[in-house]
């Protein structure tokens, strides 16, 4: 319908800018496949050619790699769950009452995107000894919450924005209190905002690596474990190439798969509304 | 927008509902206790000499003079420059002319899009050694294509001197974070009317000028957003570092993400530290000014 017309000559400059993108995570794909004594002449010599998961058998064993990643796993949806029900509890009370501070509790949280984590680090670790948290995913859980309220209770608040309004004002009419609104009316229908905000909230928790590094002393999730593998020292490419694929796959499936449930999102929680 | 909620709520409710403190309160409760207040007590902290275990000694402003004559803060800073500037400016010419390229052309860019995004969903740790096996000086790729082209001569222990070591995480990071700078210049150059394209195409321009007279005035709000989110992300940069140099070699690679850990947790000069980390958070803060003007207008 449309009478756009388009040129073609920027598929051939893509397809040379996305394969120079992925080849760095294709070699250490074919890395990790493959014994050392092979890829040490260069992955692509293909002759011989010995594709086995030997090395993920050995790493995964060797640093108890199941164990952090049951531990990525609860760390992120520890951080995840009471991201989606704290912000979607303020995002309300900020778009439909009034009441004393809030647009000082607003301005607090809207602008706290410009603290660096770095800055929480001495304070916490003292917090957390003085609780006796240190080594309790609580002590990475909680931070994780905390910053994302700065884009998280935003994004859920211009979602609100847009809410029918009929819907609230015959709740009200029906005697609804507002927890009840919340719960009844306006959970069950955002589902865009909860699945956004979930889905990224789960990544960066996955992927943080500051707070599980200096707050866990035993029970460590994949990052640090790779951060640990790859050592002081000359790395063990075997046993690195295959825990990388292993802290990517993850993240890796959720974006190829769910990228259009949070797509729009990440560029709109930057400053929008 | 201000006005309008303004208006919903002067209609919806006369009176202050303090059922609301009910709502805001975990929140409110958890960001108060673990991060307002612990910046405070960073600002504290950089008060003090300190090394976690013996008594705080008081020393006013100690420790932000010993950072002004220690040379490695100095170094860090321009280090900090360095990083941030070059990929700042690399994340978002690359991600904007992919953006254009798939917004220029009438074919399908999912694939492309998907990769170069996906690619924004590694963590710094990993995207780290994945580099760092690029960058191999014996294995690596980098050395084989310069052998592969006749430029043998070229080959380098590429993470052995500082300022090239420091391009190289400047590499890996524009590499993974060109995927956001990208999507967000995508949406807002799909959402131009097409009647803007149509006209265009009429009046007979070409790609070019359908890029800088279309296109980039009209995703100037989107670049923005762009431009703060990598800016902000480069100055409070951390993990790449760690993952790949450890602020080495000779703390060539030190941005201050970076030295204020060291100094704090291997060094164990928390006041120190804490000083430091003030200085990096005025830093991101001078920058952020103007977003949070705008942020703020908008609550």
């Amino acid at each position: 319908m449309s009478l756009r017309k388009g040129v073609s000559w920027p598929i051939p400059v893509l397809t040379v800018v996305t394969v120079i993108w992925i080849i760095p995570v294709f070699a250490v794909i074919m890395m990790s496949l493959r014994p050392a004594t092979e890829f040490m002449r260069g992955w692509w010599i293909l002759k011989p050619l010995t594709i086995n998961l030997h090395n993920y058998i050995t790493v995964w064993t060797k640093f108890q790699l199941g164990r952090a990643t049951l531990t990525s796993f609860e760390i992120s949806i520890g951080s995840t769950v009471p991201t989606i029900a704290f912000c979607s509890l303020a995002a309300y009370a900020f778009e439909f009452l009034d009441f004393p501070g809030r647009r000082l509790f607003l301005l607090l949280f809207v602008n706290a995107f410009i603290l660096p984590m770095q800055i929480l680090l001495i304070p916490l670790l003292i917090m957390w000894r003085q609780f006796h948290l240190t080594n309790n995913l609580l002590a990475v859980v909680l931070p994780n919450v905390a910053l994302s309220f700065t884009w998280t209770i935003i994004y859920f608040k211009a979602f609100l924005f847009g809410f029918p309004n009929d819907l609230i004002d015959a709740a009200k009419i029906d005697g609804c209190k507002h927890f009840r609104i919340y719960w009844n009316i306006v959970m069950p229908n955002s589902f865009a905002p909860v699945a956004s905000i979930g889905i990224l909230q789960f990544l960066f928790s996955w992927n943080g690596l500051l707070f599980p590094l200096l707050f866990l002393r035993k029970d460590f999730p994949l990052t640090v474990a790779l951060i640990r593998i790859r050592g002081q020292y000359e790395p063990n490419w075997e046993y690195l190439t295959a825990a990388t694929i292993i802290v990517i796959i993850v993240p890796l499936l959720v974006y190829v798969l769910l990228q259009r449930y949070f797509a729009e999102g990440l560029s709109r929680s930057g400053s929008e509304k | 927008m201000r006005s309008a909620t303004a208006t919903r709520l002067s209609r919806r409710l006369s009176k202050y509902d303090w059922n609301a403190y009910l709502f805001i309160g975990p929140a409110l409760i958890i960001f108060l206790l673990v991060t307002l207040y612990p910046v405070i007590d960073s600002f504290r902290i950089s008060f003090y000499d300190w090394d976690g275990l013996n008594p705080m000694e008081y020393v006013g402003l100690g420790n932000y003079r010993a950072m002004f004559e220690d040379e490695y803060f100095i170094n860090s800073l321009k280090i900090t420059l360095i990083w941030t500037v070059t990929t700042t400016v690399c994340t978002l010419l690359l991600g904007s002319a992919i953006a254009v390229l798939c917004g220029l052309t009438k074919r399908n860019t999912t694939f492309f899009r998907t990769v170069i995004y996906a690619c924004f969903g590694i963590s710094a740790a990993a995207t780290g050694m994945i580099w760092l096996g690029f960058y191999q000086p014996q294995f690596g790729m980098l050395n084989a294509i310069l052998r592969g082209v006749g430029l043998s001569s070229l080959q380098r222990s590429w993470m052995g001197v500082p300022l090239r070591a420091l391009f190289c995480i400047i590499v890996a990071s524009v590499w993974q974070s060109t995927g956001f700078a990208m999507i967000t210049m995508y949406g807002a150059i799909k959402a131009i009317p097409g009647a803007l394209f149509e006209a265009g195409y009429i009046d007979g321009v070409n790609s070019w000028q359908i890029t800088r007279y279309i296109m980039l005035p009209l995703s100037m709000n989107a670049f923005k957003i762009a431009f703060f989110i990598t800016v902000l992300g480069s100055l409070k940069a951390f993990a790449l570092v760690l993952a790949m140099t450890q602020g080495g070699p000779m703390r060539g690679t030190e941005i201050l993400g970076y030295y204020m850990y060291r100094e704090s947790f291997r060094h164990f000069r928390l006041g120190y530290g804490a000083a430091v980390v003030i200085a990096l958070f005025l830093s991101v803060l001078v920058v952020a000014v103007p977003l949070m003007v705008e942020r703020s207008k908008k609550a």
